[in-house]
């Protein structure tokens, strides 16, 4: 079974804009991949079609069947993490297994706190 | 409750499978169906009871079996997508075929007519003969929710109120969840919690 693994420096979990995101991919392929793709991503969760975002792609064709491989992506400004009433949108670097599809995840908040936003209700808004 | 942990978000609903009424004897019979009509027919079914999932299904089947797939989704908010000339192993789905004017339908038909496979969700039937049709019950609502949030109850007043319609019923069981303390949550299935939320 293929085993792949995205770990975060330090294991942090907030990161500001502009800061520079690093970490390590991990895998253990039980067939050939064409390529695996380090990509850093936004998306969206909760009620109605999700939403996502590719920001930027660090591709390694014909890889190893087993290897770590560092990565490092520059944060953009936006958009910030946040949970609303109706969507959370979320950070994270994930590896995908080309052209299976297999992939793993780890999230991240990115915001100017390094903490997730959350969106109240006006007042005159609450029932 | 963040929305991304509403045991209703949509990225949940969309991993849930579609349950054949007969059992795994009837999703076994459907497949037989669906190969013996070489991959060329209709789910057809209202809205909200469970085309889309089908779809989905037959084409991790279809990928499965080695077919190039492409799945095409129309939306009634968005112009239509544009449909390339497909290669003759490819096998076609065409999610929200009643959207299509009989023109634009015949348009696409001909267009798509040296596909190895066509496979359409339709709200009526006679476009290409019906496969499957989708059916709820207020027991799969039932399923569908203790599934999805253990221990919920009162939930017989969603599938009446709703007519059947399964994604709206389990986007309500979303806004109840959501607007709802940790404490109250195996309560909020109640036609007063239906009716307090509505207010």
């Amino acid at each position: 079974m293929t085993q792949l693994e995205i770990g975060l420096r330090e294991n942090r979990k907030g990161y500001r804009p502009g800061e520079q995101l690093a970490g390590a991919a991990t895998w253990k392929l039980d067939r050939p991949a064409e390529a695996l793709e380090i990509r850093l991503v936004w998306l969206t969760a909760g009620k109605g079609t999700p939403d996502a975002r590719i920001v930027e792609t660090h591709r390694i064709d014909r890889p190893a069947v087993e290897a770590v491989e560092p990565f490092s992506f520059k944060l953009p400004a936006e958009p910030c993490s946040f949970s609303g009433q109706l969507i959370t949108l979320t950070w994270a670097v994930e590896i995908v297994a080309l052209p299976d599809g297999e992939n793993a995840r780890a999230e991240f908040i990115l915001s100017p706190t390094g903490r997730e936003i959350v969106l109240t209700p006006a007042p005159h808004e609450t029932r | 409750m963040r929305p991304a942990d509403n045991p209703f978000a949509t990225h949940r609903l969309d991993q849930l499978p579609y349950r054949f009424p007969g059992g795994e004897r009837e999703r076994a019979d459907f497949y037989s169906v669906l190969e013996a009509s070489g991959y060329f027919g209709a789910l057809v079914g209202p809205r909200g009871h469970g085309k889309s999932t089908l779809l989905r299904e037959i084409e991790r089947h279809c990928r499965e079996q080695g077919f190039p797939v492409r799945r095409f989704q129309l939306r009634e908010s968005e112009p239509p997508p544009s449909f390339p000339a497909p290669t003759a192993e490819e096998i076609l789905l065409l999610d929200g075929a009643e959207q299509f004017s009989l023109r634009q339908w015949w348009h696409f038909r001909w267009r798509m007519r040296f596909a190895r496979g066509l496979v359409i969700t339709t709200h009526r039937p006679g476009r290409l003969p019906t496969l499957h049709y989708c059916r709820t019950s207020s027991r799969l609502l039932r399923e569908l929710i203790e599934n999805l949030s253990p221990g919920s109850h009162g939930t017989h007043f969603l599938f009446e109120k709703h007519r059947g319609n399964l994604r709206e019923a389990l986007f309500e069981c979303y806004d109840l969840l959501g607007t709802r303390p940790a404490r109250e949550r195996l309560l909020a299935f109640s036609p007063e919690a239906g009716t307090r939320a509505a207010n």
